[in-house]
């Protein structure tokens, strides 16, 4: 790691900035060089707003998305469809639909995606979650929307499998979204071109 | 295709080099361990963007250093520039350019550059391991296809989480759904990778049986078959094949979970090489095995030109002490023909005479450090002291 810069709890910054993602060890002591050297209200209104963030921001009891409610906007929003639903892996998926503006249901998010490489089973998803919903909300129809990874295809796949035996239909975005591509970089058009082309799972 | 040039940074031993190379023949001498293959690794990394050697990315980077990169410029056969880079961190995550522009997939960058190598270890391919020719048809195939190498990715992706999957929870019950979603995910990426290979088959053999004639004449019939371990009798449709690979899921998936490790799929198919109708590798002496290697390495080559309509790139690392002296001018000439030419030996007497062909180029190599020489008596005098 960096040379000394002369404190400990300089230095102790420095390292807990750099775990950040896309922050290594250069832009992490030039940022905490900045606190130190703007006036002392801007490190304290940065702290103070991380702490708020974590103590209010939290995930929606229903659908899983952000939110500072028990339940998100979109859950509370009684113009959203609730027999169709969205399954998306993290909430920022929900941005990026939304910002599309093209899907008029609710969403479901599961926090994830199978994968026994990194530990992930099916239990670590909001699945009881989902087919609790899926029985209880009127859910007629759910759209996978997840990633056209090797791990996105086979969550879709155990997802579907999961609703068979309830009266859902169960359909996957069309193509469009590249192999492998996550949906916060897929653009607006695309995104629309795979909600209207939608094709059965199972 | 041609290559034009190269640029390495902290690649294994190598200095710094800035190389621009003959579109017909270039020669690099040099004592062991001075730097050659990890020059020709250099020039071919960015084929599939990997080590061909299957090195991990870590090892290429220098010993001493935190990233090494890679640059190449080069041609198709249409004279259309191509231009690949790689930065490979010792951390994190290693990043590719096509045209200067980020991609985010190996298999994005298949199709410019296409290389084929011989190298001792390509010697011995009908008698290696069958791991071996396994990665020699999906090198072809890759190198040919940039779908096929999409598919070839997908697959060992599904294949190391339902390993990993088996190994954890082989023996849960109640984890079964799980295990048939990865196995779903194997048939998907991998039929199509079964099919590809039965349809390369019948034109790679008749290539490598003409180039077995050329170089064993009278030797006998060369004939090429792969054996499935996802059905017993020939199966060459994707439905086909699709379902074949489902049952034997399905039938194997006791024995798989006892073993905790897969059993089945295209991972354990075997490329069978025979020489009048018996396994080469079992029954031939070891100049028809020499032979047949060299002649599947010239049916590459030759398949590789006719997927793709651009002739490979060919080197040859060091191989020449496997072959006499008649040979080795017979093969040089014949690859020289066709094909720009990249030689790396320490023996002078190998390349005797190329030096002379046109645009031949010749450099020595030392400690990671290239010189170029215009005549070979300099490089002798290096290298017999
Ligand atoms: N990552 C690396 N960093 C520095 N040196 C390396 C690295 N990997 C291999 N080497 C060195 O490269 C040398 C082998 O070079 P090589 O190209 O195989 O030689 P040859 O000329 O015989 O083909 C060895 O001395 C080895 O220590
Ligand atoms: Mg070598
Ligand atoms: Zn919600």
């Amino acid at each position: 790691m960096s040379a000394s810069l002369g404190s400990p709890r300089l230095e102790r910054l420095v390292k807990v900035l750099s775990r950040l993602p896309g922050i290594g060890s250069k832009s992490a002591t030039r940022i905490a060089l900045h606190l130190l050297q703007a006036h002392a209200t801007d490190a304290e209104t940065l702290a103070q707003a991380m702490v708020e963030m974590r103590t209010h921001v939290r995930a929606c009891d229903r659908c899983g998305a952000i939110t500072e409610e028990p339940e998100c906007v979109i859950c509370r929003d009684p113009r959203r469809n609730p027999s169709v639903l969205c399954i998306v892996e993290q909430p920022t998926d929900v941005f990026s639909l939304e910002r599309a503006a093209i899907f008029r249901g609710r969403y479901h998010v599961l926090g994830g995606l199978l994968s026994p490489l990194d530990g992930v089973e099916p239990d670590d998803l909001r699945l009881h979650a989902l087919r609790h919903r899926v029985e209880e909300e009127g859910v007629e129809e759910v759209v996978v929307a997840l990633s056209a990874s090797v791990e996105g295809e086979a969550t879709s796949l155990y997802v579907a499998r999961l609703l068979e035996g309830h009266s859902v239909r169960t359909s996957r975005l069309a193509t469009g979204i590249p192999v492998g591509g996550h949906l916060e970089f897929v653009d607006d058009v695309t995104l629309e071109r795979a909600f209207s082309g939608r094709l059965p799972l199972v | 295709m041609l290559l034009k040039s190269v640029k390495l940074n902290n690649f294994r031993n190598l200095d710094k080099i800035e190389l621009d190379v003959s579109p017909q023949i270039n020669i690099f001498l040099g004592r062991n361990g001075q730097g050659k293959t990890n020059l020709l690794e250099g020039l071919s990394y960015l084929a599939l963007g990997r080590s061909h050697r299957g090195s991990l990315d870590r090892d290429i980077i220098r010993f001493d250093a935190e990233i090494a990169h890679v640059g190449i410029v080069g041609e198709d056969s249409q004279s259309d520039p191509f231009r690949l880079d790689a930065a490979v961190p010792r951390e994190g995550k290693k990043k590719l350019k096509l045209d200067g522009q980020a991609v985010p997939r190996r298999s994005d960058l298949v199709g410019h550059l296409s290389i084929v190598h011989f190298d001792p270890d390509e010697v011995h391919l009908t008698k290696g391991s069958p791991d071996h020719r396994r990665r020699f048809l999906d090198y072809t195939l890759s190198i040919g296809s940039k779908e096929y190498f999409r598919q070839l990715l997908s697959y060992r992706r599904a294949l190391a989480q339902k390993n990993r999957f088996l190994k954890h929870y082989g023996s849960h019950s109640s984890a079964a759904d799980e295990l048939e979603v990865w196995d779903e995910e194997l048939i998907r990426f991998g039929s199509p990778l079964i099919q590809a290979r039965m349809e390369i088959l019948a034109p790679l053999e008749h290539a490598a049986a003409e180039s077995y004639e050329a170089l064993a004449p009278e030797g006998g019939a060369l004939s090429l078959s792969i054996e499935t371990t996802v059905s017993q009798t020939p199966v060459r449709e994707l439905d086909e094949i699709e379902q074949a690979f489902r049952k034997s899921l399905e039938r194997l998936r006791p024995k798989e979970r006892l073993a905790r490790h897969s059993l089945v799929g295209p991972h354990r198919d075997h490329l069978e090489v025979d020489l009048r109708a018996r396994p080469i590798r079992t029954y031939g002496s070891q100049g028809e095995n020499r032979s047949a290697s060299i002649a599947l390495k010239l049916a590459q080559a030759e398949l590789i030109y006719r997927q793709t309509d651009e002739r490979p790139a060919v080197f040859l690392d060091d191989i020449f002490s496997e072959l006499d002296r008649t040979r080795t001018e017979a093969l040089q000439k014949w690859l020289h023909r066709r094909h720009q030419l990249f030689v790396a030996t320490a023996r002078i007497d190998d390349v005797r005479g190329m030096e002379q062909w046109s645009k031949a180029r010749t450099w020595i190599i030392r400690d990671g450090g290239l010189t170029e020489v215009d005549d070979l008596q300099r490089a002798q005098a290096y290298l017999e002291n």
